[in-house]
Formats: structure tokens, C-alpha cells, sequence
């Protein structure tokens, strides 16, 4: 990875083509999540869903579960993005 | 420099991240919720166990005032944080912009939001938080379609 000058506590532009390529796949997948959430709450409510190249790979209501599933496929949960899909419309209070 | 946030249907906005520390082979992803009402970026008990942070570990942390209680994180140190950016003026450039961070907390699952038998489990509902230790470096803040913009 390399780094260029960094300023500490501030941002620091860096050149990392794996990292971007990452962000790439997981802005897809993210967004694809975002706009197909209509169908997820009609496919997989109260489920945890694990997507990959904007398909749903994983479900399971469990997300130790479908951690699991992701590790019996031999792949790596961050291949995925792993979201819930909540059936009730919960608001959020931090 | 900008940094590009989704919107949710409740308009809540979220970025993608990368996180890495000396825990972590590699860094790893995660998703925060832009929240300014958190002063220390935060992650939360589902992300610490997706993330296998060995928490006992670590020190605890100043505590922390939520709306209705006093919760006592514990501290992750040495962390970066990697977002997809743009940066430039007129061109605006794809980059990977990194925030090396001193510290930050975690909240580990309790006991009782552990268990399984609970519906929908309350893990599901927890959401990392991107605080204030972050966002101060972002000065002017406007909403476009579906996204919010961050721009320093």
C-alpha cells in the first residue's frame, strides 16, 4: 500500500488499486441493495442477506449462521455485503 | 476532498468504509451510519463479531452517554479508516482517502443481545457509527438525489 504524505487526524488521498477495486464491488452491491429493497422485504424479511455481484448468495435468519455459510463456501465475508433486512419499520434513535 | 454518502428510504446516510488495525491482517469492510450526534466514531456488537475484534483485550473507554443510559465502550487503537473519495476542484478525481485515527470505541454484545432466541435478534439492529472525530473534517455538507455529499 503505498501512502503519500499524511497529515495526522486529517485525510490523506492514497493510491491502493486493490482497495479501490474493493470499493468499487461494494458500492454496487450496496446501492443494488438500496434500490432493490422493495423485493428484499418481499423475498427475505427479517433476514440477514449476503450479496455478491448484486445477486443475494446467503440468507439466513441468523447472522452467526450466515457467517458460517460464508465460511463453509470457502469464501470470505468480505466478499460480501451483508445487510438485514428489517420487515418492521424501525427508527433509529442514537 | 469529498466523500459521497448513501441515503436510505428514511434518508439516513450511510458510507462504505474500509477498516484496518494491528488486529486485522488486512483491512476489512464496514458500513457506518454519518451520525453528529456521536463525538467518537463507534462499532457496534454486530460489527465487532462480524469483524472477530477481540475485545477482551482491550481498555475501556471514557464512558459514553446514549439517550437513555451511560454505556462504557472500550477502545480500538491505531485505527485507519479508508473511504472512497473524489478529490480536486474543477476534475474531480477518484481517490482512497485515509483517516488515521488514535483511538476509537467499540460496544461489545451484552449477554442479552446475544441471545438467539430473541426476534429479530437485537444485533440486527445495531449500526456502526461514523462521529465527529471524522466529520469535523468535512465543512460543507449538501444532499443530491440519494446521496450526501461531504466536502472539506
Amino acid at each position: 500500500m503505498s501512502v503519500s504524505l499524511e497529515l495526522k487526524g486529517k485525510p490523506t488521498p492514497i493510491k491502493d488499486r486493490k482497495l479501490l477495486e474493493g470499493f468499487r464491488r461494494f458500492a454496487r452491491d450496496y446501492d443494488w441493495i438500496l434500490d432493490n429493497m422493495d423485493v428484499l422485504l418481499r423475498e427475505y424479511p427479517d433476514k440477514h442477506i449476503a450479496v455478491a455481484d448484486e445477486k443475494v448468495i446467503f440468507a439466513n435468519d441468523n447472522i452467526k449462521e450466515l457467517l458460517e455459510n460464508i465460511k463453509e463456501s470457502g469464501k470470505d465475508d468480505d466478499d460480501f455485503v451483508i445487510e438485514y433486512i428489517n420487515s418492521r419499520n424501525i427508527k433509529l434513535l442514537l | 476532498m469529498r466523500l459521497i454518502c448513501s441515503l436510505n428510504s428514511s434518508r439516513h446516510a450511510f458510507l462504505m468504509s474500509y477498516i484496518y488495525c494491528s488486529q486485522f491482517a488486512e483491512p476489512k469492510r464496514i458500513i457506518f451510519l454519518v451520525d453528529t450526534g456521536c463525538t467518537t466514531t463507534t462499532i457496534a456488537p454486530n460489527d465487532v463479531h462480524r469483524l472477530e475484534i477481540n475485545y477482551d483485550v482491550l481498555e475501556e473507554s471514557t464512558p459514553s452517554q446514549t439517550v437513555d443510559r451511560v454505556v462504557i465502550p472500550r477502545i480500538l487503537m491505531d485505527v485507519d479508516l479508508f473511504f472512497a473519495g473524489r478529490k480536486g476542484f474543477l476534475n474531480m478525481q477518484r481517490t482512497i482517502l485515509k483517516f488515521h485515527l488514535a483511538q476509537i470505541d467499540v460496544i461489545y454484545p451484552s449477554p442479552r443481545e446475544d441471545d438467539e432466541q430473541e426476534h429479530p435478534p437485537p444485533l440486527a439492529r445495531s449500526v456502526s457509527m461514523l462521529g465527529m472525530d471524522v466529520l469535523k473534517h468535512f465543512r460543507k455538507w449538501h444532499f443530491k438525489n440519494h446521496e450526501l455529499l461531504l466536502d472539506s
